[in-house]
């Protein structure tokens, strides 16, 4: 119990000296966390005491949640001022309410990764999925990693209507990719590239992960 | 009618479990036996498998349990497969003659087939072989064991050809194994040999020089002498006072 006590003091006092030392930095580590490409961040990124203008900045990918529940003050003059709590209140909704739209900001947040340096495309990548998306009426493409090949894994390409839960989504080049969490972690740092050669056409992934390929390579390890 | 229970746990996969076998073993899935390689062709776990419409069953080497855990670890978490170990006992049973077969999952073998029971009390009024007895028929019907011929090596080496298919498609390992196929051969080779006396040192030699060892052996009143299973050089050399068979 008294070592419990002393931890948290301990922690408590060197939080205070930083804060004290470098109050900017120590504020900004505390509001701003990056989510890590691969990792899904547990804590909370759009809390209720945060203003409207504050979050529609930062994230503006919660513009469309927000008014689909109604709430259209998005670019309202107010919005710097009055915190996402006193909005939502504002406009009839209970605690209950606000704690579960704040819940699902913050999921949409989490699914929406653009994360230019953990995974990559190139213009030929992205014309081809934007055209193959139009054409066949899609949201875009899942790069999957699966077992098989000679050499463990494989790359798998599909055209995606939907997420599915737990997608990481990359929006890039007017082009969304859809990547499941173990699959990132095979292909951080990848880029992904379209070849229309004769030989050897397709999508490709260059993959720094990968430590070899199979002969034809289609597959890695 | 005699039986033997292996040494085997059963695992049974579900969901996606064509897909996943065929990217990572070497055998067409309809096939009494299959094998999971490493990417240098090197054995992991031989298996005896049966195909059901839901379900594929595999039964696994107990000894082996914690290497293919290891092997599969990072497949098993890209794949929507389940692999769950089952209660069923892996039971080889060894038939004098055609008689019915007992249990519903069962898989063939070069002599009798493997039967996969929840309960062996139904093989009460069968005799259960001894380790020495059934080590000859295994040597009499070809049916060499991981952990005593075989253990960890390439796999053309072992010389299971039917548990290898050529025309499958691509599985873990495929390329070395392929490659040594048609463009060379194993350096060794399980090879079952029929001597009048087995040699001092269970050495195998061709012309007084040493090419090999015998793993496993007994003496065969079938055979007339004593057939063991050697790993030795994969040549056609004449061997000492042995014949292959």
């Amino acid at each position: 119990m008294f070592g419990l006590f002393k931890k948290k003091n301990t922690s408590q006092t060197r939080m205070n000296q930083e804060m004290m030392e470098n109050p900017k930095e120590f504020y900004s580590t505390d509001t701003h966390f990056e989510m890590d490409s691969t990792h899904r961040s547990t804590e909370k990124k759009i809390t209720k005491e945060m203003t409207i203008a504050t979050i529609v900045k930062k994230y503006p990918e919660v513009v469309d949640p927000l008014t689909a529940a109604g709430i259209h003050c998005v670019g309202c003059h107010v919005s710097p001022y009055e915190t996402l709590e006193q909005g939502l209140l504002g406009h009839g909704m209970n605690q209950e309410a606000v704690s579960s739209l704040v819940s699902r900001l913050n999921q949409t947040i989490q699914k929406k990764q653009s994360a230019p340096s953990s995974f990559s495309l190139t213009e030929n990548a992205a014309k081809k999925i934007h055209e193959l998306s139009k054409n066949k009426n899609m949201a875009g493409l899942r790069v999957s990693v699966t077992p098989g090949g000679c050499s463990g894994f494989q790359y798998e390409f599909d055209l995606e209507n939907k997420e599915q839960p737990n997608d990481i989504i990359i929006e890039q080049k007017d082009t969304k990719i859809f990547i499941q969490p173990e699959t990132m972690e095979m292909i951080k740092g990848s880029e992904l590239d379209y070849s229309d050669a004769l030989q050897g056409a397709g999508f490709k992934i260059q993959n720094p992960q990968a430590k070899s390929t199979c002969g034809c390579g289609s597959s890695f390890s | 009618m005699d039986y033997k229970l292996l040494d085997n746990y059963v695992s049974k996969l579900t969901q996606d479990q064509e897909k996943f076998l065929n990217s990572l073993t070497t055998n067409e899935l309809d096939k009494p036996v299959n094998a999971f390689l490493d990417k240098l062709g090197k054995l992991i776990v031989l298996v005896y498998q049966l195909k059901k419409k839901d379900a594929i069953y595999l039964s696994i080497p107990n000894k082996y349990e914690q290497q293919l855990n290891q092997h599969l670890q990072p497949y098993l978490r890209l794949s929507k497969v389940k692999m769950e170990k089952t209660n069923l006992k892996a039971v080889h049973i060894v038939p004098e003659k055609e008689e019915e077969e007992i249990g519903t999952l069962i898989i063939q073998q070069n002599i009798g087939y493997i039967t996969l029971l929840e309960n062996v009390d139904q093989l009460k009024h069968l005799k259960e072989v001894s380790e020495e007895e059934y080590k000859k028929i295994r040597l009499e019907n070809n049916l060499p064991s991981q952990g005593i011929d075989f253990n960890n090596e390439m796999f053309l080496e072992v010389n299971i050809p039917e548990a290898i298919s050529y025309t499958k498609g691509c599985y873990l390992g495929q390329e070395i194994i392929a490659r040594v196929h048609h463009k060379s051969k194993p350096s060794k080779i399980l090879t079952r040999i029929l001597y009048p006396e087995l040699p001092k040192d269970l050495k195998v030699t061709s012309h007084q020089e040493e090419i090999g060892a015998i793993k496993s052996s007994c003496y065969s009143e079938k055979f007339n002498g004593h057939l063991c299973f050697a790993k030795i050089k994969n040549d056609d050399k004449e061997i000492d006072d042995g014949e292959r068979v």
